[in-house]
């Protein structure tokens, strides 16, 4: 397992490499992002307004709607009796004078003449009209045509029913009779008696009785209700005929073809920044290796030959350091690429005579030696695995000198002692 | 002060000295800033009242830092500026929530946890979304490191969006940041033991995941490899 001082060391090289990005990095100034800031905060003010606003416009429309609602909702019919102020109730008996008459008015615009001597009462009401029980006498109805309309006048034990219609109807108690008069419109008169239900259309008039002396009806007799007739079922549809598949017609040969250009292959640099340094070296060998080698900067050939040796490409990645060497000769780039070739010789070749000598070229040529401390190390480990003692020994003593807490210190005290 | 006269006679101010004055008066205000800038109680109190030469004081002295802790966290990424934006947004709008001044740094760093930590889980709920464009790490922008310094750091990076995000903050603050553990564990306002257990987790993870990336095998085998090549 890595020990954390292994990774802290990794991560402070790291470190270094993103800092030394980082100030090469073109940063917005302070005032552009203080803008963007505000500019945010703004957006997000905006945002944060539009939502209450809609929250409350949300809100606003669903207080309205019910406020419509409940204004709007459908309300039974209500009714006044006479030239009373207030409004009638529902089961009161109503009583027209002996020598007069009473009205009651609908919300609706409906009327009821309670002639002299009826009596009356309104049981029930809703939106489309209401139940009225004639108790005696004569009752005159006027009522309203509209749609849905459900009026019902009571009898006795006969009901009419009414949707839109001028008649007048009376019923006598004593002789349990009922008497329809139209004078417009239709009504269907019903009672257990009855067998059927009674339609009265407009000038017809019927008596009506449950009892043994039932009045026969006038002359134009209610013509029967008549049933719907059955609606007819719809003829089938024949199914339609499967589609037969599509078949585009084949390209015209005459017409000529417009061929996109073919995208361009990656190049090996591109290819080895995305980490895919098999790739880049294919993509190189393609351009020709060999003469990239002769032909690229110090810079690009170092960064090949490394691709390389990432690859698994030791005898590519030597022949490119080795480049580097004959065509920079003296510079630091020579001297990183003896570094890297002593690698090459040391673990893949486990060449450690070859890897001493190019590990100490390095420390000879190096100007900066950033790598001077794994050099060093490297050619102690060289030096001991070709079996010369005393030389390695010299190296421990110089490295623990110089760098008495690297990567190589416990391996140099093993080699310091006799 | 009046230095000559218009076509009718009347004295005009003198520009000159008008603008000698403005100079004095705007390089005494400016001195004046940066004496409060420096005094983090003063400072704060002045973020707490949205004056302007607060905000532009603590973007001035803490823009490189925060940019610092989220590259650390993230890597370089393409919203490096928006997500640094989001930081002051952020600090701005709860400049209230900090009870110590000479905290604001370390505050900051907290919230760039909490930013990071959203852009990680925000990356990886985007991966399940076949269907997106794949996004791409950006081109590291250009430095003296060598190339295989600058692999390694590419290939580390691939390495931890493996990890969890809050393993992956917990490890980036601790090596390569280098805060301590109660450092680490104050900016991801979690306990020293919740600290450890992510670390132990995450370098466990490290290590098996690293091993197979040719980068950072050899810096497995041998310890620190990487230097920076002056150029």
């Amino acid at each position: 397992m890595a020990s954390n001082r292994e990774l802290s060391t990794l991560g402070r090289i790291l470190a270094e490499v993103q800092d030394d990005a980082l100030q090469n990095r073109a940063r917005p100034p302070v005032s552009a992002t203080i803008a963007a800031v505000y500019r945010a905060r703004a957006r997000r003010e905006r945002t944060r307004r539009n939502l209450s606003r809609l929250c409350y416009g949300v809100g606003a429309a669903a207080i309205a709607a019910a406020v419509m609602l409940f204004v709007l909702r459908p309300r039974a019919l209500e009714f006044r009796v006479g030239e009373a102020a207030g409004l009638g109730q529902l089961g009161v008996l109503i009583a027209a004078p002996n020598t007069g008459v009473r009205n009651l008015s609908f919300s609706d615009g409906s009327r009821f003449l309670l002639r002299a001597g009826a009596q009356a009462r309104v049981v029930s009401s809703n939106e489309h009209g209401a139940r009225v029980v004639i108790e005696r006498g004569v009752v005159r109805a006027d009522v309203v045509p509209r749609p849905k309309n459900d009026w019902s006048l009571f009898g006795g034990p006969f009901e009419i029913h009414v949707t839109g219609t001028s008649f007048e109807s009376s019923w006598d108690p004593q002789r349990q009779q009922l008497f329809v008069n139209m004078q417009e419109g239709h009504v269907l008169v019903s009672a257990e008696c009855l067998a059927g239900t009674r339609a009265l259309s407009t000038g017809q008039s019927a008596t009506f009785s449950c009892g043994p002396d039932s009045t026969p009806a006038s002359p134009q007799q209610p013509a029967p209700a008549a049933t719907p007739p059955p609606e007819p079922m719809p003829a089938p549809v024949p199914a339609s005929p499967p589609a037969s598949p599509r078949v585009d017609p084949p390209p015209s040969l005459s017409a000529p073809l417009s061929v996109a250009p073919p995208p361009r292959a990656p190049s090996w640099r591109e290819l080895s920044a995305l980490g895919d340094y098999a790739g880049a070296i294919a993509a190189a060998e393609h351009e020709g290796f060999e003469r990239l080698c002769e032909t690229l900067s110090t810079a690009e050939l170092l960064e090949l030959a490394s691709t390389a040796r990432l690859a698994g490409h030791a005898e590519r990645a030597s022949f490119g350091y080795a480049a580097v060497r004959r065509r920079f000769a003296g510079s630091e780039s020579a001297a990183s690429a003896a570094f890297h070739l002593g690698q090459l010789a040391f673990d893949v070749a486990h060449d450690y005579r070859t890897a001493r000598r190019f590990f100490a070229a390095y420390l000879a040529e190096c100007r900066n030696c950033a790598l001077a401390p794994e050099a060093l190390g490297r050619r102690m480990e060289a030096e001991q695995g070709q079996g010369d003692v005393e030389l390695a020994r010299a190296s421990a003593r110089l490295y623990l000198e110089r760098y008495p807490n690297g990567a190589h210190a416990r391996l140099a005290q093993s080699l310091k002692q006799p | 002060m009046f230095g000559h006269y218009n076509a009718a006679g009347a004295p005009q101010p003198s520009m000159v000295g008008t603008s000698k004055l403005v100079r004095v008066v705007g390089g005494k205000r400016q001195a004046s800033e940066q004496a409060r800038a420096r005094d983090p109680a003063e400072l704060v109190r002045g973020l707490i009242a949205a004056e302007p030469w607060a905000e532009r004081a603590l973007l001035q002295a803490e823009t490189a830092h925060v940019e610092r802790m989220l590259t650390r966290m993230l890597g370089f990424c393409a919203e490096l500026d928006d997500l640094t934006q989001e930081v002051f947004i952020r600090a701005f709008a709860r400049i209230t929530e900090l009870r110590e001044p000479e905290s604001l740094r370390a505050w900051l760093s907290s919230i760039a946890v909490f930013v990071a930590r959203e852009a990680i889980r925000r990356k990886r709920r985007r991966r399940w979304l076949v269907f997106l464009p794949a996004e791409t790490r950006p081109e590291q922008p250009a430095g003296a490191a060598s190339f295989e310094a600058r692999a390694a750091l590419r290939v580390f990076y691939e390495v931890l969006d493996g990890f969890g995000a809050d393993e992956r903050i917990a490890f980036t603050l601790r090596f390569v940041e280098g805060l301590e553990l109660t450092e680490v564990a104050h900016a991801c306002q979690v306990s020293v033991a919740t600290i450890k257990r992510r670390l132990k987790r995450a370098s466990d993870e490290f290590y098996l995941r690293g091993r197979a990336r040719a980068e950072l095998v050899e810096w497995f085998e041998e310890g620190s490899r990487w230097r920076r090549i002056e150029s």
